[in-house]
């Protein structure tokens, strides 16, 4: 126990954790991560370079953030971080004493013509002026210690306390995590279950992603700027409870709605859903949505082409999603419609909302609604008060420990002949040449204030 | 006034900052070649001038276009440069000790100033996601986080520079008082990278419900960061003072360089549009 706590301590240990954390996040832009990769192109990639493939499967190189090495990593990070972290605090409660001087410190010394009550009076009143606090004196008063930025002891470990809490909150987070991603027309009822989803990113030991909610998104509205770039979205939750009422939350880009602990988020994707309905003489009715992209201008038209369902129809769309303004709101939304049938010559024309159009073979097909569709995301995060209070703490830690260095200041009053000498030295773990050069500034204003040789005296390092 | 002809006046503002800081770029460099410190001097006020015109164009383009300087590329870029001249000054009036390093840290704000003309501003205005005080936080604290790296790269070079006899290096502060600066700002540059990331993560949460994502302009981040760690961990246990310290300085200046620059341009990520 004692060697894996001295091997987890060592600094050799933690620039080696980190350079192989840091190595695993180049290598996580180099080799194209499942995640973000189409399947095809591992495919292809396997068909081009077997061996090289398979090494990256083996290695798991193409989920690196969820392979059980990186976790491993993380964890003796983690662990390393424990451990340092228990001693640094030890170190800093149990050493309340300050160290003697910093020999390898260039020491600076002062001659004075003044007594030594007068001459305590002015090192401390300087050193009040510069901040210093006095930690401890001598019995006969020769020997004065100085400290400035006490709090700067404690840097490191708050520093390290905040990176242990983000880790462990990120690591749990990564165990248990859900994030379903569904979309959602407007107005049509959506039940939050694990087949529904269009996709799903879960934690390792997550159990399937089932919320067992019913809702539906009603009255989305898209804002938009000046140059017609959507500004934001709003829109409301309607979620239909057990006992039959229904619960109506507000929903907009950034302001997620909370729902039993779970949040949802509005994706800020959108676009429009078109209802088609095809009247066939030998069948029934069919009725198909068609969801389109919002354009990056609200007044570009949409287009696509599509396979209508379970039919030979293929459809050329551009849609207009208001044809008097041109505008986003659903108003007056019209399609410019191409049909293709198989062995029919293509038919074409302008279908507005709920008109028809007359097909071959006396078929028809009405442009039934236009209505939003949003993406939505569905999340339960785990472990964020103790993720944020990581992030608060490492922040302050690394802004004590950089910005606010603990200093100790050593004053030794030594009698001469006709004078006093006074030895300035000090101690700092950080910006030492320029805490040397604060220590002259000191030994200068002491000079003028209580030197022998008055304000041309100058001090000696 | 309308808005074109307030992006007139605020490109003749930028114009005539470029022209200051240019001005106190040759007088920097003069300082290099005779060491005289009144060249310092001049080439400190010249900047401190050249911000004047710089903020009021920074200000009028922001009360033209609706939005901070930290959309478009060139708005990014110029406010890059501002930041690190900013700070440059601020430090270097406090220890004037740092008012030499204005001779690595100037051209490479013009290097900024003139990447900006290469992406030419457009009139895109933010995305729905792009609001709240975490997202500010976010794209604004890469101004000062960069502003330390470059002040931290310029004491390093400094650092490193041949000392002769003679010439300009006499006039330089103490070697060790540079790699105090260079420790000093490196540590401020780990803080406010930091704070980036933070504030990053806590917008993508309240975005997107999601606070990492290991996008690759967030994996290179946080690569920055570690990499500054380690030169601090270095520094700290293995005594890496001088030059091991000021090489491994411009390594992480590099990396910055990297994840900010070019990263955006080669890779798929959300940071990819409105990055550098």
């Amino acid at each position: 126990m004692k060697h894996l706590i001295r091997f987890l301590l060592s600094p050799k240990t933690i620039v080696l954790l980190l350079t192989a954390l840091a190595i695993a996040g180049v290598i996580s832009t180099v080799v194209p991560q499942s995640g973000t990769t189409e399947p095809v192109f591992f495919a292809e990639w396997q068909a081009k370079n077997p061996l090289w493939c398979s090494l990256v499967k083996i290695l798991r190189l193409d989920q690196i953030f969820t392979s059980w090495w990186f976790l491993l990593l993380v964890g003796l990070i983690a662990c390393s971080l424990a451990c340092s972290l228990y001693y640094q605090a030890k170190a800093v409660i149990t050493n309340r004493e300050p160290k003697p001087a910093n020999s390898s410190l260039p020491h600076t010394t002062v001659t004075l013509a003044s007594t030594k009550t007068n001459m305590r009076a002015a090192i401390k009143k300087i050193l009040a002026a510069n901040q210093y606090r006095i930690i401890s004196t001598s019995i006969e008063g020769n020997r004065l210690i100085f400290g400035k930025n006490r709090l700067g002891r404690w840097g490191s470990v708050i520093f390290h306390l905040g990176l242990l809490c983000v880790i462990i909150a990120a690591l749990y987070n990564s165990v248990h995590r859900q994030r379903g991603f569904a979309t959602l027309v407007e107005d049509k009822p959506f039940v939050a279950n694990a087949e529904n989803w269009l996709s799903t990113e879960l934690g390792l030991l997550a159990p399937p992603y089932n919320l067992d909610l019913s809702l539906q998104l009603t009255n989305f509205k898209p804002e938009y700027w000046q140059n017609d770039q959507v500004k934001t979205m709003n829109s409301e939750v309607v979620i239909n409870n057990k006992n039959g009422s229904k619960t109506t939350l507000p929903i907009s880009v950034n302001k997620p709605a909370r729902i039993n602990g779970v949040k949802l988020f509005l994706s800020g994707d959108y676009g429009y859903a078109l209802d088609f309905i095809l009247n066939k003489k030998s069948s029934n009715p069919i009725l198909t949505h068609i969801l389109m992209d919002a354009q990056t201008q609200k007044t570009e038209p949409l287009t696509c082409e599509m396979n209508f369902p379970t039919t030979d129809y293929q459809l050329n769309i551009r849609f207009f999603p208001d044809l008097t303004k041109p505008s986003h709101f659903p108003t007056f939304p019209a399609v410019d419609l191409v049909i293709r049938e198989k062995g029919e010559p293509p038919q074409s024309g302008r279908l507005l909302l709920n008109q028809t159009s007359i097909l071959n073979n006396y078929n028809t097909m009405t442009l039934n609604r236009v209505s939003y569709w949003s993406g939505v995301i569905f999340v339960k995060t785990y472990g964020l008060p103790l993720l944020y209070t990581g992030f608060a703490l490492s922040i302050a830690g690394a802004f004590i420990l950089y910005t606010l260095p603990f200093k100790v200041a050593y004053f030794s009053i030594i009698e001469e002949e006709n004078h006093l000498k006074l030895i300035i030295s000090g101690r700092v773990k950080r910006y030492q040449a320029l805490f040397v050069h604060e220590l002259e500034d000191i030994a200068q204003k002491l000079n003028q204030e209580v030197g022998i040789h008055g304000d041309n005296a100058t001090a000696h390092s | 006034m309308e808005t074109t002809q307030l992006l007139i006046v605020e490109a003749v503002c930028h114009w005539v900052a470029v022209s200051f800081y240019l001005m106190a770029t040759a007088f920097f460099t003069k300082f290099l070649v005779n060491s005289n410190h009144k060249n310092l001097t001049s080439g400190w006020w010249l900047s401190l001038i050249g911000m004047i015109p710089h903020t009021l164009s920074l200000g009028i383009r922001w009360y033209a276009v609706g939005h901070g300087p930290y959309l478009q590329q060139a708005e990014s870029l110029s406010f890059l440069a501002y930041g690190a001249i900013g700070m440059f000054l601020a430090f270097s009036h406090k220890a004037p000790k740092l008012k030499s390093i204005g001779v690595i840290l100037m051209p490479c704000a013009l290097l900024l100033l003139a990447l900006r003309f290469f992406s030419a501003p457009g009139n895109e205005m933010p995305p729905a996601t792009f609001t709240g005080i975490w997202f500010i936080i976010h794209t604004i604290s890469i101004v000062p986080a960069m502003g330390a790296f470059v002040i931290a790269l310029g004491a390093s070079v400094l650092y490193l520079l041949p000392k002769r006899g003679g010439g300009f290096s006499v006039k330089l502060p103490a070697p060790e008082v540079l790699d105090a600066y260079n420790h000093q700002f490196a540590g401020l540059a780990f803080i406010c990278w930091g704070i980036m990331i933070i504030a990053g993560a806590i917008w993508a949460e309240q975005s997107w419900g999601r606070y990492w994502g290991w996008d690759a302009i967030e994996t290179w981040s946080l690569i920055t960061w570690i990499f500054l760690g380690l030169l601090l961990h270095l520094r700290r246990f293995f005594d890496w003072q001088g030059k091991n310290a000021a090489w491994a300085m411009i390594f992480c200046f590099m990396v910055s360089v990297v994840t900010l620059f070019f990263l955006s341009s080669i890779t798929g990520s959300i940071h990819s549009e409105y990055l550098l």
